[in-house]
């Protein structure tokens, strides 16, 4: 029988507790010690795995062409194309965004994006910035996030995701897809909106939280830092952007000197149309809509800012293939 | 304060999942803990204590239908005693009223698990069925919410009351140890379904706490945490994309069959693990579940090795009873006047087969995938019965036994077809698409298709490496079990740094590789829904 209800003696029984004392201490060293090296030097991250993977796609660029960097969650790369903005103006961006990317980690990118690129402009997109969490944190179990900050390595593990061999993503559509458009997701899905036009006067009362507050401030700190002008915006969404949050941000832009370019107050100079410009039903613009969108960001960074136009030189012709290859634009 | 706001404030805390670090790491030891410092013969309401709780957090106020089947259980199986020792009554008196109560409790206990999870599904067929005469009916679905494990505790109950009805046990006079032999926190989600007889030998006995069963325990807890998160977890994104998959094609339908599978298998037999090693922390026995179900030899040797408590349920409770029951006598009588001995020998197993599998079916859901995977294995397991003595002739005239390696290859082979080909119709979301992913197997059977679309079925290269690794580990684990390989013995002969090693790169393994935690969807066990 597996099970041994007898009676062990004292010396036996200290000595199993020793034992078992000692094995749960040999365990937490090891724990504490993985977690120091697993722990990104660069600050917190939420979603490691997505910054690396991010990083990683993005020092493909050769270095020191970038002048533009979106930044945010999927409204930036469905809102903002690069490749248009090339193909238009001979701007060069790249958006720097994943799904559900939190705050936190989109700072971390922006970082991450300055190692090999001289950007001009940071342009972040404000989705983000209006979560009720702390960006940090998983939406666990308190002794969880407990857990995860005593032993990172909980949080971390996933690490060893960053090494992917050459042989897997060289020839990988994805990631192909993902560089030729510099991070923009071009799909042709389009899911009407047939909700209220005044869809900003829905919703609750929201104001920046804490939590956003601080990763804002150190977007705004480390953009003085490099000497770069840091833009607020944010794109045209049906479903979740409100006058609320439009006035919380306004507040924080005006306080700190900052542009804000609320999309939504712009949709008839865009020429957004609901009926086609949406891919989900208000949540995220469609392709079609991205055209608007990212023609009426070129068009006010050409008058407000003095960027090159970088059609013609041969450096850049890296762009003017991709273009070819997947026919977005014209 | 309402037992919503209560289980809120509870889950601030705490995570209802057995393969969650706070069950094993928090939930378990906190029960430990307690249970030993309480007086051995109370022991066992501690762990009736603990079961409620994790049921109250799982199922909120549907827990109250638990309390109240295991009252009525109780009662019933009073009753039938009552009835059995009364002198009083003559004998086949005596046998009529106690089945008279039985049938009561059985068909009331059927009648709740009827209701809460198949009524919608009756409901619909029905008018579906009244609607080709043109009636133009509709079925408003209800979508009633089932406790957890309502479909294991109810089996239970039925089984109870059997024995007490077939005296095989004496009905229990305290609730509390029926209640908990229906709610052991560590089998309340999927089982295994298991006998009052079995498990009042420890479940009670309040053993204590000890460093063998402690140590023992918690290693099963690791394996069958290895089997979930490093396995099961990480094939679970790719099942749900695969089986909806647009682009069908032959080897993607394969593919998914062959993920789903392993996933099942791996999520299942890993969380009994972790259940029969929370029972072994406390001396507890519960009856194994799967006994290498791939090295089977054939499909019905395959069931008597997967899911094995529901199969032995099947049989004592259906196959046998049914088997002898007189009309089935009957009726073999008849087969045997008209086709002679050799038919009739089969006719009542068929039936009682028959019954067997279909009751499979419906006890894993309201889905006609369901009920035809049962009786696609009521096929399989009937061709086999008739064909196995011809083939076992056949081999003897080709001076081959079955250990024949060609047999043995062979027969692997088509048990690898039965299982994944079965299990196809079970995961897929209606019989159509069922019958489409099988289709296409035949008509568009291109491997380029599942090549090229790898990267595309929610899992990384680092993923298919984990799974494919740790897959391995375990089948060379199962097959040092299937030859009786005293490896556990040959491990614990090893010196001890050297065990702890292996212990600590184990748990490590699960905690880089294994799929939780942030970039993870927590995957659902996959048996907790039946």
């Amino acid at each position: 029988m597996w099970y041994n209800p007898s009676v062990m003696t004292t010396d036996r029984l200290d000595n199993n507790i020793i034992k078992g004392i000692l094995f749960a201490l040999f365990f937490i060293i090891i724990l504490t010690v993985s977690s120091i090296l697993v722990k990104p030097e660069y600050g917190e991250v939420y979603n490691i795995v997505q910054v690396n993977q991010k990083m990683d796609s993005f020092k493909n660029e050769i270095p020191n062409t970038i002048d533009v960097i979106f930044a945010g969650n999927s409204e930036v790369y469905r809102t903002f194309s690069p490749l248009q903005m090339f193909y238009d103006k001979g701007y060069t961006s790249y958006c720097m965004s994943e799904s559900a990317l939190r705050l936190c980690d989109a700072l971390e990118l922006t970082r991450a994006s300055f190692e090999t690129q001289s950007p001009k402009i940071v342009i972040l997109e404000a989705d983000a910035i209006f979560s009720d969490v702390d960006p940090h944190k998983d939406n666990y179990a308190l002794p969880t996030n407990l857990i995860e900050d005593i032993f990172p390595i909980f949080h971390y593990h996933i690490f060893y995701k960053a090494f992917v061999p050459k042989f897997i993503y060289e020839d990988s559509v994805p990631m192909r897809t993902e560089h030729a458009l510099r991070g923009f997701v071009q799909t042709d899905e389009a899911v009407p909106y047939t909700g209220p036009a005044d869809y900003m006067s829905q919703g609750e009362q929201v104001r920046i939280n804490q939590y956003s507050m601080k990763y804002l401030n150190m977007f705004r700190d480390f953009c003085r830092e490099k000497n770069v002008a840091l833009v607020l915006t944010a794109a045209p969404n049906a479903k979740n952007w409100t006058y609320s949050k439009h006035d919380s941000l306004q507040e924080y832009a005006d306080e700190n000197g900052l542009d804000f370019i609320d999309l939504n107050y712009h949709l008839e100079d865009m020429g957004i149309d609901w009926s086609t410009d949406t891919m989900d039903g208000g949540n995220h613009v469609s392709f079609e809509g991205s055209k608007k969108t990212t023609k009426f960001i070129e068009d006010y960074l050409e008058e407000n800012y003095d960027l090159a136009d970088h059609r013609g030189d041969p450096v850049y012709d890296g762009w003017v293939k991709d273009n070819e290859e997947y026919e977005l634009y014209p | 304060m309402s037992i919503e706001l209560f289980i809120e404030c509870i889950k601030l805390w705490w995570d209802p999942a057995y393969s969650t670090w706070m069950y094993f790491a928090l939930f378990l030891p906190a029960v430990i803990l307690i249970y030993n410092f309480v007086k051995e013969e109370k022991r066992y309401l501690v762990l009736l204590f603990a079961s409620w709780f994790f049921f109250i957090t799982l199922s909120g106020w549907l827990f109250l239908i638990y309390i109240a089947e295991t009252v009525w259980t109780w009662r019933i199986g009073l009753s039938i005693q009552k009835v059995s020792e009364n002198a009083a009554l003559k004998r086949k008196e005596k046998t009529a009223a106690k089945k008279r109560i039985l049938t009561l409790g059985i068909i009331s206990l059927l009648l709740v698990l009827y209701i809460l999870k198949y009524l919608d599904f009756t409901g619909v067929n029905i008018v579906n069925l009244l609607n080709l005469f043109s009636l133009n009916l509709s079925w408003k679905m209800l979508y009633i919410v089932a406790p957890v494990g309502i479909s294991y505790f109810t089996l239970e109950a039925i089984s109870y009351l059997t024995d007490v009805y077939r005296e095989n046990i004496a009905a229990e006079t305290r609730y509390t140890r029926v209640a908990l032999y229906m709610g052991f926190f560590p089998k309340l989600i999927e089982g295994p379904i298991t006998r009052y007889e079995d498990d009042s030998k420890t479940l009670f006995s309040g053993i204590p706490i000890s460093y063998a069963n402690l140590t023992s325990g918690y290693q099963r807890i690791l394996l069958g945490l290895f089997k979930k998160l490093m396995i099961a977890d990480h094939l679970a994104p790719a099942v749900e994309i695969v089986y909806e998959w647009e682009d069908l094609a032959g080897s993607v339908s394969i593919f998914a069959a062959i993920i789903f599978t392993i996933q099942e298998y791996m999520d299942f037999s890993g969380t009994i693990d972790i259940v029969i090693g929370s029972a072994r922390v406390f001396g507890i026995g519960l009856a194994e579940n799967f006994k290498q179900p791939f090295f089977a030899k054939n499909a019905g040797d395959f069931w008597h090795r997967w899911h094995i408590t529901l199969g032995t349920f099947f049989r004592d409770y259906i196959f046998y009873p049914v088997s002898v029951s007189k009309g089935v006598m009957k009726f073999t009588k008849k087969v045997k006047d008209v086709f002679g001995m050799a038919v009739s020998r089969l006719a009542a197993p068929t039936i009682a087969i028959f019954l067997v599998w279909l009751a499979n079916g419906v006890w894993h859901g309201p889905q006609w995938t369901y009920i035809f995977y049962g009786m696609y294995y009521f096929v399989w397991i009937f061709i086999e019965n008739v064909l196995e003595k011809p083939f076992l002739s056949l081999l003897d005239k080709m001076k081959m036994t079955e250990n024949s390696v060609p047999v043995k290859v062979f027969r692997a082979i088509k048990l690898f077809f039965i299982v994944i080909f079965g299990e196809m119709f079970f995961r897929a979301d209606s019989m159509s698409r069922g019958f489409e992913m099988f289709k296409v197997i035949f008509t568009d059977f291109d491997m380029k298709e599942l090549t090229k679309h790898l990267g595309d079925f929610g899992m990384d290269f680092h993923d298919y490496v984990t799974v494919i690794v740790a897959f391995l580990l375990i089948m060379i684990l199962n097959i040092l079990k299937e030859k009786n390989v005293p490896y556990r013995r040959k491990f614990m002969a090893l010196p001890a740094p050297v065990r702890w090693g292996i212990w600590y790169a184990i748990m490590m393994s699960i905690v880089i590789f294994g799929a939780y935690g942030s970039g993870y969807d927590a995957a659902g066990m996959i048996y907790a829904k039946f």
